[in-house]
């Protein structure tokens, strides 16, 4: 049983016109083995609550707490954070030049397994992963995310995330800019991780569509950087319907 | 006042880096450079030994070879060479008037090979100076290898000259000890049909001066000029090309990759291609891209092209100097691998967007090697 706790997170960022609040008090739980969906506005610091917790350098954290299992995850490096066990699918993956997929997955397999799998395990295992994941082997030469579509980056970002095996992980529109075919073998792929490994998702989203294959324990609607709402399913589908006018005004209103 | 002293002055006036420079195997004919010369004004004169005036030769330089079959190669003295080598700055022309033993290697004609030709120069302490002259005949094929090592001080020039329709890969290292100094001028002469494909690493030494300058002696020639270069704990690495489009329908790619680390770390690029105005149907690209690894490096770069006909096919520059990528470290990092691995591995696949040319597996290694060891170093 894992559990990663996020309370009361403030997050900031430098712009050119000073110190700008983007997180405004976030208190959310994730726990091994559920999934819990979150969706709100563009802008409303998603993405930002993603990266703060995996411990992007561009953003300032005045006040709150994350913690993994009572580790305060805050004072943990990046790559500290992911050995931890948080694991985050980013919503624009980045490509690295001249780095092959198959030379990336290795170095990272073997930080977090503090040794390196064996070569002939190693390729069995990741082409195992591919094939599960509809990606063709020829990608393990190409370098990370260069030239990938949209579609073929989420993948790879699911293929990491089944490879890594984390406790926690944060799945940044993970869904968005993928083919009905795709977006079935993707949530798949998180069933699997969810399944095999017990680990407890966040999964930020725009569309119930991922929610009739990837099903939440929780849904919260995020808005203007903090979580206004939170229920079932049914909360989803109201959102659908509706947009986030109701929540919205609630917040201005607050 | 005679015309060779005009001309110097007008070089010396001029400030952009004209190509069309005085070329003379007699250094009487260039001043003493001080350093503010356009060409000489980012280069550490302090640090060559002397090399810019009077040093004089302590030793012979120390040749070492081993190559591929067919391929002869030796040493001669100052008589016994022919060369037409005419140096084009001060040390060059002190390094030709200087040098005491030539290594002459002769590719013969239609010769094919895929084994490499290893040359390795051990530069001892002390100051020294070489020449070099690669003869690819008509129809020939190879890889030759220069290597420089050592802590000492040189100047060392060299010609390739490419018959028709031969094709070389020639790729220079400059491995040098942390005190090592060398400046070179490498001639590359291109004949019909020929093929060079060079590449330069500059990895060790204090200071390493590089002016590799290209020609053509027949129409639809091609030659690369690839570099890649990584100068941290105040190295200083200077590299100046020049390509001379003076025949038609001929082919030249530039692409220099070069970083930069620490304290007083500087590294240098002046790329100038000219296309002169019968050169019609040229084709020439070049690109230098420079990563400054942290606050206290610095690089330098300079693209010039300068077109003097109105029929070129393609002629294109670009020069980006920019810094580690934070959300390259962060992706990676994200994923549980430690900062130094993660700079390390975005450092070589930035570079090996030159190195990926090579494929040839003992060189591919030897260099991934030396690479590496020079990434590890600017850790440290
Ligand atoms: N470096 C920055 N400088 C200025 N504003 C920033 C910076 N980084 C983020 N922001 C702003 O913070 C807000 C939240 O951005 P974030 O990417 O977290 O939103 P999001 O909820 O993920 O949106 P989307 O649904 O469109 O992905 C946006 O208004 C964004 O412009
Ligand atoms: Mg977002």
């Amino acid at each position: 049983m894992s559990e990663l706790v996020i309370k009361d997170l403030h997050v900031t960022v430098e712009t050119d016109d000073g110190t700008k609040e983007i997180l405004r008090g976030v208190d959310l739980t994730i726990t091994s083995g559920q999934t819990h969906a979150i969706m709100g506005p563009n802008g409303s610091g998603k993405s930002t609550l993603a990266y703060a917790v995996a411990g992007h350098p561009k953003y300032t954290i005045p006040s709150g707490s994350v913690t993994l299992d009572g580790a305060d995850v805050l004072d943990m490096s990046v790559d500290e954070r992911a050995k931890a066990g948080l694991f985050l699918a980013m919503q624009y993956p980045v490509e690295i030049p001249g780095v092959s997929v198959s030379n990336f997955l290795r170095s990272s397999l073997t930080a977090l397994r503090g040794e390196a799998p064996k070569l002939r395990e190693w390729i069995k295992e990741m082409n195992e992963a591919m094939k599960e994941i509809g990606m063709d082997p020829t990608f393990s030469e190409r370098n990370v995310n260069e030239g990938f579509s949209g579609g073929e980056k989420k993948r790879h970002e699911i293929l990491q995330l089944e490879l890594m095996k984390p406790k926690i992980a944060i799945l940044d529109e993970t869904d968005s800019g993928l083919d009905v075919d795709a977006l079935r073998i993707v949530s798949e792929g998180i069933n699997r991780t969810v399944e095999r490994n017990n680990t407890g998702v966040l999964l930020i989203t725009h569309y119930t569509r991922i929610l009739r294959y990837v099903k939440p324990d929780k849904v919260s609607v995020f808005v203007d950087g903090r979580v206004v709402a939170t229920g079932g399913q049914e909360l989803a589908e109201e959102l659908e319907a509706n947009g986030y006018v109701k929540f919205s005004k609630a917040t201005a209103g607050a | 006042m005679s015309s060779a002293l005009q001309e110097k002055e007008i070089l010396f006036k001029s400030t952009d880096a004209r190509p069309d420079r005085i070329a003379s195997s007699n250094p009487d004919d260039f001043l003493v450079p001080n350093g503010r010369e356009e060409e000489w004004r980012y280069t550490p004169l302090k640090r060559v030994g002397n090399l810019h005036n009077d040093a004089k030769a302590e030793q012979d330089i120390n040749y070492e070879i081993v190559a591929a079959g067919g391929i002869t190669h030796s040493i001669l003295s100052r008589d016994e060479v022919k060369t037409k080598f005419l140096a084009t700055d001060r040390i060059s022309s002190r390094t030709q008037s200087l040098w005491n033993k030539a290594l002459v290697i002769d590719i013969p004609q239609e010769l094919e090979t895929k084994d490499l030709t290893w040359i390795k120069t051990d530069i001892k302490s002390g100051v020294q100076y070489g020449h070099i002259i690669i003869n690819a005949k008509a129809h020939s094929k190879a890889t030759i290898i220069l290597e420089h090592v050592g802590e000492g001080i040189a100047g060392v020039n060299c010609e390739i000259i490419a018959d028709v329709n031969s094709n070389i890969d020639f790729i220079t290292v400059y491995d040098l000890a942390r005190k090592g100094v060398i400046v070179s001028e490498h001639q590359f002469v291109i004949n019909k049909d020929a093929n060079i494909r060079s590449l330069v690493v500059q990895l060790g030494g204090d200071v390493v001066r590089y002016v590799p300058r290209a020609k053509f002696s027949g129409n639809h020639g091609a030659v690369e000029l690839l570099g890649v270069f990584l100068a941290t704990n105040g190295q200083f690495f200077e590299n100046r090309v020049f390509v001379d489009h003076n025949m038609k329908d001929c082919k030249s790619n530039v692409l220099y990759r070069g970083g930069a680390q620490g304290e007083g770390s500087h590294t240098v690029w002046v790329g100038d291609v000219l296309i002169r105005k019968i050169a019609t149907g040229t084709n020439t690209y070049e690109m230098n891209r420079n990563l400054l690894l942290d606050d206290g490096a610095r690089a330098d770069s300079v693209p010039n092209l300068e077109i003097e006909t109105g029929e070129v096919e393609k002629a294109g520059h670009a020069s980006v100097t920019g810094r580690l990528d934070d959300d390259q470290l962060f992706y990676l990092m994200s994923r549980g691998i430690d900062e130094p691995t993660a700079r390390q591995l975005v450092i070589e696949g930035f570079f090996s967007g030159i190195f990926g040319e090579f494929t040839h597996p003992e060189l591919k290694e030897r260099l991934n090697e030396r690479l590496n060891a020079a990434i590890e170093r600017s850790h440290k």
